[in-house]
């Protein structure tokens, strides 16, 4: 054999890993045992959008009862203002586990939702002459549910119907909710004008596509936000001695009600919603139990745990830290069945990682 | 090693194409913005045992990669080829021992390879060096010796698949191999079971027979095609940079001279008046002494024979304690992931607190300090430095760690009741790791 066909056979096989991983992306992908493209059609109509639809209507519903309230401030309108706003914040805890696409770009989470409450901020802005700019870093532990939660529940008796700033505060209450029901309308309507088929069509393999980003963005949210945010940091489990003041529903005292509401959206996305089934196809095992099985029942052993806590955790945290210590190693538990082997399983990388391997 | 002479044309070629790798190497890794997500952005380093002086130099790092690409290019046009080898070779260590968490063979293969390349006669022929003064023969023995070192570390990489993990649970390629559903054509087939036995074991014993059938001339294209196959399918299928294409030059020191006399005809062809090779008449040309160089590049063989066998000196599981793991040319055998956090304790007020060092590291580095006990003790001795340099009193440090490895369920790793901080690198990881509870059969 002369050099020159090798040569040429090599220059062709090497034009052809060329065009290998990279180019091989995101389009034209095949669908074998498991319908990927299925799934990402399920979490965009069943949960997302539905999800996002959910709370913007609740928090419609809010607007309008503070504008009943400012009208007329009576204790009823009072507690019909309180109730859509647990409602509305009950429906967060639903949206929370996936909060992706513009929601995420919009940084959604931490404006609607940073806690503890920075009080002395909100007073400050409610007080002020001029609208406070709630753009700024500075302000976002001053708006949201706990802003509004403070101003609900926080205050002194009376002083959002008939105190010397009762005007101010309500005010500042109008402002935060027409913020909260504006963020949440830009970031629906990015889904429903085209990301959607953007995030559907992007059912690759790649650390970029829609799967790994959304299954990485849902266990950072578990890990970090629901066992962390509302459980493990209140707990003391950061720290040398338990934080009461840094419990979610501080003021309101439902600390309780919110995160079973979270952990049940979370349970439910992974079991009814696509990872359970994603696993079973691939038959993941351990020890001889499905791995899908093992992580429900971990769920359900976390929802057990949480019988007989006090409906806050401020409270909790204070009179029995050991209640809240055994259910954060419950949810511990659950953290590394999520992140080491379903993640393993599915060969998802944690966080994007850009960089070779051998 | 006799003292035949061979034609220096295969050592030339396979300078140009180490060179013209290495500078490529050098110029993707910058472009990708490696140099300063890896070496600048984190603000802590893993450090290899007796190297823990080797650090990243701040926005200098730039000049350091700088030098390795230009002494790659030094080497590519064989210009002042022994101190360009010798930079290199200075240069691109350092640049691998200045953060452990980016080791990978191939970069510890191109360390190695190129501290051999100092001492062979790679740029006698066809170089600037040798511009009217060509010696057209070297000893047998240099090209005998790259082939050696290159034939090893597909044999050693054979044998380490040699393991009931590989050969019996087709594992880990069972769980990379279906994550790849996405490529087309191939994406169906890598769903299916026989497919992922089919490739470990044909992996395998490309590993173990690629060097003899390269050697023997009857099988010697063959063979080549089979490299040049094999490569780009691991490009297509796992992100493995420019690895599959520095294998597939090293490969080529295994074809005939006559094969490398024609490379560099043409290249002389195509650079014209600038690849003459015009003879000095008269000009002397010195007979060499080759004791030193012999005995540095026979050490250097025996060193790569046998370090990969330190294993077997540690207790444990290798897979598990991964003792002896590195320098060892076992690629691809493991799927390991890990979930670590540390517990601070005071030891006075016995009060402690979780600490997830996730927040002190880049995605990177927390992934491998996660699944490495290395990592694990230096880290946990960092954390209780960091802790005494706030003026607070010696803590205690412990681990709460699990591991999941080739798709066996996650594991507790380190024992959670070990305070690391009494923990040195010469304790067995034994010591100080929970058991395995399993056994992997094999080499």
């Amino acid at each position: 054999m002369r050099l020159t066909y090798p040569f040429l056979f090599l220059v062709a096989v090497l034009l052809l890993a060329g065009c290998g991983p990279d180019g091989a992306d995101d389009d034209g992908p095949v669908l074998p045992s498991f319908d990927r493209r299925g799934m990402l059609t399920e979490w965009a109509d069943e949960v997302v959008i539905p999800n996002l639809t959910d709370l913007e209507s609740r928090l419609s519903t809010l607007v309008a009862a503070q504008d009943t309230f400012a009208s007329a401030a009576n204790p009823a309108n009072l507690t019909a203002l309180r109730d859509a706003f647990t409602q509305a914040y009950l429906s967060w805890q639903r949206l929370s586990p996936l909060v992706i696409g513009k929601a995420e770009e919009i940084r959604l989470r931490e404006q609607l939702n940073t806690y503890p409450a920075n009080v002395v901020k909100i007073e400050e802005n409610a007080l002020a002459t001029t609208p406070a700019n709630l753009d700024l870093p500075s302000n976002t532990a001053a708006q949201g549910f706990p802003a509004v939660e403070y101003l609900l529940y926080g205050l002194e008796e009376g002083a959002l119907t008939t105190g010397p700033q009762h005007t101010a505060y309500q005010a500042y209450l109008t402002q935060l909710a027409n913020r909260m029901l504006a963020l949440t309308t830009t970031a629906l309507a990015d889904w429903n004008n085209g990301y959607r088929a953007v995030f559907i069509q992007n059912d690759g393999n790649s650390a970029t596509a829609s799967i790994d980003r959304t299954v990485n963005d849902y266990i950072f949210y578990y890990e970090k936000f629901l066992r962390a945010g509302k459980v493990g940091i209140p707990a003391g489990i950061f720290s040398d001695d338990p934080l009461p003041d840094r419990a979610e529903g501080l003021y309101a005292g439902n600390s309780l009600p919110l995160f079973l509401e979270a952990l049940a959206s979370s349970r439910d996305f992974f079991a009814d919603r696509g990872l359970a089934r994603y696993l079973d196809a691939l038959d993941v095992r351990r020890d001889g139990e499905l791995l899908s099985a093992r992580i429900i029942r971990q769920f359900e052993v976390v929802r057990t745990t949480t019988a007989g806590l006090d409906s806050s955790f401020a409270d909790q945290v204070t009179n029995d830290n050991q209640r809240m210590l055994a259910l954060y190693d419950e949810m511990q538990k659950l953290v590394v069945l999520l992140k080491v082997d379903m993640l393993q399983a599915l060969s998802i990388n944690v966080d994007y990682v850009d960089a070779d391997g051998d | 090693m006799g003292r035949r002479s061979l034609s220096a044309a295969p050592l030339a070629v396979f300078r140009i194409g180490f060179g013209l790798m290495m500078l490529l190497s050098v110029v993707r890794f910058w472009a990708k913005g490696w140099i300063e997500k890896l070496y600048l952005e984190p603000t802590y380093f893993f450090s290899y045992r007796y190297f823990e002086w080797v650090k990243p130099l701040g926005n200098w790092t730039y000049l350091l990669f700088a030098v390795v690409g230009l002494s790659a290019l030094g080497i590519l046009l064989g210009w002042k080829y022994r101190w360009s080898s010798t930079v290199f070779f200075l240069s691109f260590t350092y640049v691998e021992l200045m953060d452990k968490s980016t080791y990978l063979n191939h970069y510890y293969f191109v360390s190695l390879l190129s501290f051999l390349l100092i001492w062979l006669p790679a740029a006698d022929y066809f170089s600037l060096d040798a511009r009217g003064r060509e010696r057209p023969t070297v000893p047998a023995w240099t090209i005998h010796a790259l082939q050696v070192f290159v034939g090893v570390v597909y044999c050693y990489a054979g044998l380490a698949k040699l393991n009931s993990d590989w050969l019996l649970q087709a594992q880990p390629l069972a769980i990379w191999l279906p994550a790849k559903y996405s490529l087309p054509g191939l994406g169906d087939l890598l769903q299916q079971r026989w497919v992922h036995f089919a490739f470990a074991w044909l992996g395998a014993a490309y590993d173990l027979f690629i060097p003899f059938l390269l050697l023997w001339r009857p099988t010697r294209w063959l063979a080549f095609g089979a490299v040049v196959v094999f490569h780009v399918l691991t490009r297509v299928l796992f992100p493995i940079g420019m690895f599959p294409y520095i294998m597939i030059v090293s490969a080529l020191i295994f074809l005939d001279a006559g094969v490398h006399e024609r490379i560099i005809g043409y290249l002389r062809t195509g650079l014209g008046r600038l690849g003459a090779r015009p003879q000095v008449p008269g000009k002397v040309v010195r007979e060499r002494n080759w004791g030193l160089p012999k005995t540095v590049v026979c050490a250097v063989l025996a060193l790569h024979l046998l370090l990969p066998w330190r294993y077997l000196l540690y207790p444990g599981e290798l897979f598990w304690t991964e003792s002896g793991y590195r320098f060892s040319w076992r690629v691809m055998l493991m799927e390991k992931a890990g979930y670590l956090s540390y517990r601070i304790e005071d030891p006075i007020t016995g009060r402690s607190r979780t600490v997830d060092p996730s927040r002190y590291l880049t995605p990177l580095q927390a992934k491998q300090l996660a699944t490495q006990p290395d990592f694990i003790l230096e880290f946990a001795h960092h954390l209780a430095r960091e802790y005494q340099q706030r003026g607070q009193a010696p803590p205690a440090v412990y681990a709460e760690s699990y591991v999941a490895l080739n798709g066996r369920g996650s594991r507790p790793y380190v024992n959670p009741s070990v305070d690391l901080t009494t923990v040195t690198w010469a304790t067995p990881r034994t010591a100080w790791l929970l058991p395995f509870e399993d056994t992997i059969y094999g080499l």
